[in-house]
């Protein structure tokens, strides 16, 4: 069996909540969130594996331990086979090399104070130019990293490169702004790309086409996908496998197997609900459609995380009142 | 049925140096008291600056043309002062990001409180901290959350506080401008029912705008379709989405994504520009349906078919 690019091994992140002076004397130490409880999951090379789940879940904080921007507490990441789960300084650039991110909001990911071409260059400058060895050289002129912004741009559908290199991300649609956080991720030429929800701030006109664009760009580079979002929908388009998560842990993984007491998880189940909104199937009333049952309340507490999911009327079966 | 507002030959254009920019043009809407009416289009068709020209919210370089019937006034022909007595009374706006909508200097009562004394300065803050306790029951946000700031609570609960503002004065109605985008999909299914349950008790219209149709099929009355400024679609919910009868609602229908759908598909095209006049058909250039009549003459919208759908195509 070959190894996988990617694996995570019962990975923990909790965070420290400051309490007030008065209740940590009463209540001894911070309280802690914990936001990734126990993960395990394995990338395999060309796969597109997703982590689905609501807000609160855990799966940015995953993203964003992946690629050095918060710390593991327990666990251990593995990149072929390598251990990178807590990098010094150095360990994390060329973890950088290798795993990268796609945000979700690409207005934010960009600066405002730089054109889209400069964005790219900067990081061209920081990391040197990719080789056909594979490996990085820096490069000679400002000629040539401008040539080589020129390419990237050209890989991603920004065309003509030399028009928007000049551009600030404010001048610039949404789907143009990601193709542009799409661009600068692969000028380092990385291995893993995890995506955090991608297409949610996009326009549902824009998303297929924004899709398309990421797997044509997965298939051209040999990428492999880390795809996250609250959509199952999209998860279940674009995702070989897909693992669902519930306050900090993977409820469901590969969904061809099912939880061994035959019941569908009730998260598995709240978010296929929202999957299915369109369109409306039967005739029905205004306002008096049979409405999907509310999802039990608030997102629960990640502090603290109660024994047993908590008693709720869908847990009676669909028919109860 | 009584209409609490109607929009007629609306427009709105912007002044800009290269020339006007026809964000609206010529807009007739009527919306029914205690329904919703979801707006739906493309990023840039034009819905949030109807959604604003509605409640005058717009910059200094938009001239606005037509009628805003709001409770048998025209809104565009009261004075600033009385658009501002109306404005978070009777008629109340959400908007996508309550993170950035709460002042973040401020406590959650303390937002109440400057509120209510805005159209009331008489109010003492007891009776003003009274009145938020009972709308915050109303959105089911517990009032112990009062004395804490923004960043202390979460996405969901803020645009639950931002709605509980908004109700403070019993609106007849309230503007949501894509007030679930930023939040996930349970919490919107969350939101918006809530919406649907307060409008029964408040007698409240929703004005729904949003790209996210699947959210409009599900809660909405009825839906308008927006394309380049103008309503390219209007009618009932459910026989729209039944039976769609616009190219560009039927592209739009066409690409959302769902648990069944087997291949990705968009729209082909661009939107046009809204700079300068147009002729004909805005939709032409990217319609699979075109005809010849459809480059030179623009298509008024026509009543077609049992639902009596309004629909500016020439198909029909």
């Amino acid at each position: 069996m070959t190894e996988p690019l990617l694996e995570v091994r019962d990975l923990k992140v909790y965070f420290s909540v400051y309490r007030g002076f008065v209740q940590r004397l009463l209540g001894g130490g911070d309280a802690k969130v914990h936001a990734v409880d126990g993960v395990s999951f394995s990338i395999a090379q060309g796969e597109v594996f997703g982590l689905v789940g609501e807000s609160g879940c855990g799966k940015t904080t995953i993203a964003k331990t992946l690629v050095g921007l918060v710390r593991a507490s327990s666990g251990k990441i593995l990149f072929r086979g390598e251990d990178v789960t807590r990098p010094d300084r150095k360990g994390l650039f060329r973890v950088r090399e290798r795993i990268q991110l796609i945000y979700q909001d690409p207005q934010a990911a960009l600066s405002p104070a730089m054109t889209v071409g400069e964005a790219v260059a900067d990081v061209l400058r920081a990391h040197g130019l990719p080789t056909d060895k594979g490996d990085r050289v820096h490069a000679e002129s400002e000629a040539e990293i401008r040539a080589a912004v020129y390419g990237i741009f050209d890989d991603v559908g920004l065309r003509p490169p030399a028009f928007y290199y000049d551009k600030y991300p404010d001048e610039l649609s949404g789907g143009q702004k990601q193709r542009v956080v799409a661009g600068r991720v692969l000028g380092l030429r990385p291995q893993l790309i995890v995506a955090d929800e991608p297409v949610a701030m996009l326009d549902m006109s824009v998303r297929a086409r924004m899709l398309e664009f990421l797997m044509e760009l997965k298939a051209r580079h040999h990428l492999t996908y880390l795809f996250i979002t609250h959509d199952l929908a999209t998860a279940k388009f674009v995702c070989d496998r897909i693992g669902i998560m519930y306050l900090g842990r993977v409820v469901e993984a590969d969904r061809e197997r099912r939880a061994r007491d035959g019941g569908r998880q009730q998260e598995v189940v709240r978010l296929e609900e929202r999957a299915r909104v369109l369109p409306p199937r039967e005739p029905v009333e205004p306002r008096q459609k049979a409405r999907s049952p509310m999802p039990c309340g608030p997102p629960p507490d990640v502090v603290s995380i109660p024994a047993a999911p908590p008693p709720c009327r869908r847990a009676a079966g669909r028919d109860a009142t | 049925m009584t209409a609490v507002l109607e929009l007629e030959h609306l427009s709105v254009t912007y002044e800009t140096p290269q020339g006007g920019v026809h964000a609206v043009q010529d807009v007739d809407l009527t919306i029914a008291s205690g329904s919703i009416m979801g707006l739906v289009g493309e990023s840039g068709c034009g819905k949030s600056t109807l959604g604003r020209a509605i409640l005058r919210l717009l910059p200094d370089n938009a001239d606005m043309q037509g009628s805003v019937r709001f409770a048998g006034r025209d809104l565009l022909s009261l004075s600033a002062k009385q658009v501002r007595d109306l404005r978070g009374r009777n008629l109340a706006m959400i908007f996508q990001d309550p993170m950035t909508r709460l002042n973040p200097l401020m406590r959650i009562r303390d937002h109440f409180i400057e509120t209510i004394r805005a159209h009331d300065p008489e109010v003492r803050p007891e009776d003003a901290l009274e009145r938020a306790k009972k709308v915050l029951a109303d959105v089911r946000v517990p009032s112990d959350r009062l004395g804490m700031y923004p960043h202390e609570l979460s996405g969901g609960m803020r645009q639950r506080i931002m709605i509980a503002l908004c109700l403070l004065f019993n609106p007849a109605l309230l503007i949501a401008d894509e007030p679930t985008t930023a939040l996930d999909v349970i919490l919107e299914a969350q939101i918006l029912q809530l919406l649907q349950s307060i409008m029964d008790e408040y007698d409240m219209a929703v004005l729904l705008i949003t790209h996210n149709l699947g959210l409009v099929a599900e809660f909405a009355d009825r839906v308008a379709v927006m394309y380049a400024g103008r309503i390219a679609e209007e009618g009932a919910t459910v026989p729209l989405f039944r039976e769609p009868r616009h190219p560009y609602t039927q592209g739009l229908l066409r690409s959302v994504i769902d648990l069944e759908t087997t291949k990705l598909y968009s729209v082909p095209g661009e939107p046009p520009s809204l700079l300068g006049d147009s002729i004909g058909c805005p939709f032409f250039p990217r319609c699979e349906k075109r005809m010849s009549v459809c480059e030179t003459v623009f298509p008024e919208i026509r009543l077609v078919g049992e639902d009596r759908r309004k629909v500016a195509c020439h198909l029909y």
